[in-house]
């Protein structure tokens, strides 16, 4: 041990990520291990990730095709795919919390701002692997998705940009593929590093004074972990990942909705139209771009009714 | 001289075709409207002459001919080969070559499946047809009835598998790929049977159609053990939930083992 420890010095890096995961926490701060369990999510995207890699064929023709043997035909392939599937929306909720906590907390104010603006970013990345993500089964909803950002991205120009052609297509297929498998993990591993370091430059807001060592912190990480690990487990088991018809099967639905994610947009959009779109889809991270150099009460203000406005959208675009 | 005489023959002839037929002959040529022989283009003079020149008055020629029995199966089996093949292996191929009218002797294709209509002959038809000649206890008629059964049986068989296939297509978890092949094998063993039961080799018929009939239901069952092995999936959440809240246990015996330390 002491050889590889004398070469890599790996004891040393696990005693020093002890230490700062041992500081002492202020008061309040129970939700502090939101951040850790959602790079726990993320680690499990990037594993399931690569081992759905394995068998899905980024083809046009063959995409849905390869979605069905890994939930149907590779063993256990139906449960890597639900963990996959679960493992995102669990992450996205986890960030989104984080995120209003943060927030509420006033935590994004100097000497925190780079710390709030990489976590936007991260956020945004996030997203993006959600929306890439939903595209690669192929399916009816998938290529009704594509058509609908198509038609939003057009608002400013850039809806071949989504498509990758003047249709949904192959050239779609492919440009979400690389999305989802290089550029956001290549953007999620930047941004993570980038928000873990500024973290541990910072501290957790109101622990600047705090001296000593508390475990408390890696014990309601542990226990967090095993509540996000069994409720994880729960969900793929009890309700695994479906399939969905591949377009133009007889049985597909001819609208379908988003991701829960992606409801508040989609139920603006249906009275918004034009030039219009692109406030809706600019103004939300305009505005958390802002929020560290805006006046708190004004940040707090406009947050709660973009927050509670996208939560009646999104309510009211399920229930549509 | 003899081109000239085929010359002005030729201009009082003419083709004979269906649409032709039909101007006399309404109530057949509506037995025959949408059939599948229609839809495949056999028509009048596909059973009853060729389209060869004739006299107009074409009742006074040969090239027109009521269709005989042995003639109606050789020119079904024209086209239905593999049936054909079967029939004429049958002693109702012996017995349809008499013709001599008696209904004992009617055993070509048109008894189970018509004349004009000819329709897919359903089993009551085809049982009906042997009681007209074999006695309902005979030999014949007993092995008949039971391969028919098998046969009923063996495609129920195969429609519960293929709905069960149906249910489950996009059902996460279960595999099903290799039981289409079953299906497709199940149908082309049926249409192979539909085809060889015209040989009347009633007890080899009935062990085909038995073997069938098992490897249909073997396919039923594994889909079903698939079935019941995914729904296991839950007593292995549970294991794993259990051995979860073991671990919690544990992390908050630790923490209050540390935190009486620290108090101490």
């Amino acid at each position: 041990m002491s050889w590889i420890e004398e070469r890599t010095g790996v004891g040393e890096a696990l005693r020093s990520l002890k230490a700062r995961l041992s500081r002492p926490l202020p008061q309040g701060s129970a939700g502090a291990v939101l951040g850790s369990v959602a790079i726990f999510f993320i680690v499990v995207q990037v594993l399931s990730g690569a081992l759905l890699a394995i068998y899905y064929v980024p083809s046009w023709n063959e995409a849905h095709a390869s979605v069905v043997r890994i939930a149907k035909d590779v063993t256990f392939g139906w449960l890597v795919r639900s963990v996959h599937v679960w493992s995102a929306h669990l992450l996205v909720a986890t960030v989104l919390l984080h995120l209003v906590r943060v927030f509420a907390r006033g935590a994004y104010a100097k000497p925190r701002e780079a710390t709030w603006l990489v976590g936007v970013a991260l956020f945004g990345v996030l997203m993006g692997a959600a929306f890439t993500g939903q595209m690669l089964p192929m399916d009816n909803e998938a290529v009704n998705g594509a058509e609908v950002a198509a038609a939003y991205a057009r608002e400013m120009g850039m809806a071949d940009v989504v498509r990758g052609g003047p249709n949904v297509g192959a050239p779609t297929l492919t440009r979400m593929f690389a999305a989802h498998v290089i550029f956001v993990p290549l953007g999620l591993i930047a941004l993570v590093a980038a928000h873990l370091a500024l973290v541990g430059r910072h501290r957790l807001k109101g622990a600047e004074p705090l001296e000593g060592t508390s475990p408390v912190f890696l014990h309601r990480l542990g226990l967090s972990l095993i509540g996000a690990v069994g409720l994880l487990a729960t969900l793929a088991i009890v309700f695994p990942a479906g399939i969905g018809p591949p377009p133009n099967a007889p049985d597909a639905p001819a609208a379908t909705k988003p991701l829960w994610m992606f409801l508040p947009v989609y139920q603006a959009a249906k009275k918004i139209s034009g030039p219009a779109t692109l406030l809706l889809l600019l103004v939300p991270p305009a505005f958390l771009l802002a929020v560290p150099f805006l006046p708190r009460r004004l940040a707090v203000v406009t947050g709660a009714l973009l927050l509670a406005g996208a939560v009646a959208l999104g309510i009211l675009g399920a229930a549509s | 001289m003899t081109l000239l005489a085929l010359l002005l023959v030729g201009l009082q002839q003419q083709v004979v075709r269906d649409d032709q037929c039909i101007k006399c002959h309404e109530d057949q040529a509506a037995e025959v409207k949408e059939t599948m022989h229609q839809r495949a283009g056999v028509g009048c003079v596909s059973c009853h002459g060729t389209d060869e020149i004739v006299n107009e008055k074409h009742k006074r020629t040969s090239a027109f001919r009521p269709a005989k029995l042995p003639q109606i199966a050789e020119l079904c089996g024209s086209c239905h080969l593999a049936v054909s093949e079967f029939y004429w292996m049958s002693p109702h191929a012996d017995a349809a070559s008499k013709d001599d009218g008696e209904p004992k002797h009617r055993s070509s294709c048109s008894a189970c499946h018509g004349y004009h209509t000819t329709t897919g002959a359903s089993i009551k038809t085809i049982m009906n047809e042997c009681l007209k000649c074999h006695e309902p206890a005979s030999h014949e008629v007993v092995e008949a009835g039971s391969f028919f059964r098998t046969m009923g049986d063996y495609h129920h068989a195969l429609l519960q598998l293929e709905e069960e296939l149906a249910r489950l297509d996009r059902a996460p978890g279960i595999r099903i790929f290799d039981l289409k092949g079953s299906v497709e094998e199940g149908r082309a063993a049926l249409r192979r049977l539909r085809i060889s039961q015209h040989g009347l080799d009633w007890k080899r018929l009935k062990a085909d159609a038995a073997a069938s009939a098992d490897r249909t239901s073997a396919a039923y069952n594994a889909l079903a053990a698939r079935e019941g092995s995914f729904a296991r999936r839950f007593l292995g959440l549970g294991l794993f939930l259990g051995l979860l809240a073991l671990s919690a246990v544990l992390v908050v015996r630790r923490a209050r083992t540390l935190q009486g330390e620290s108090g101490s």
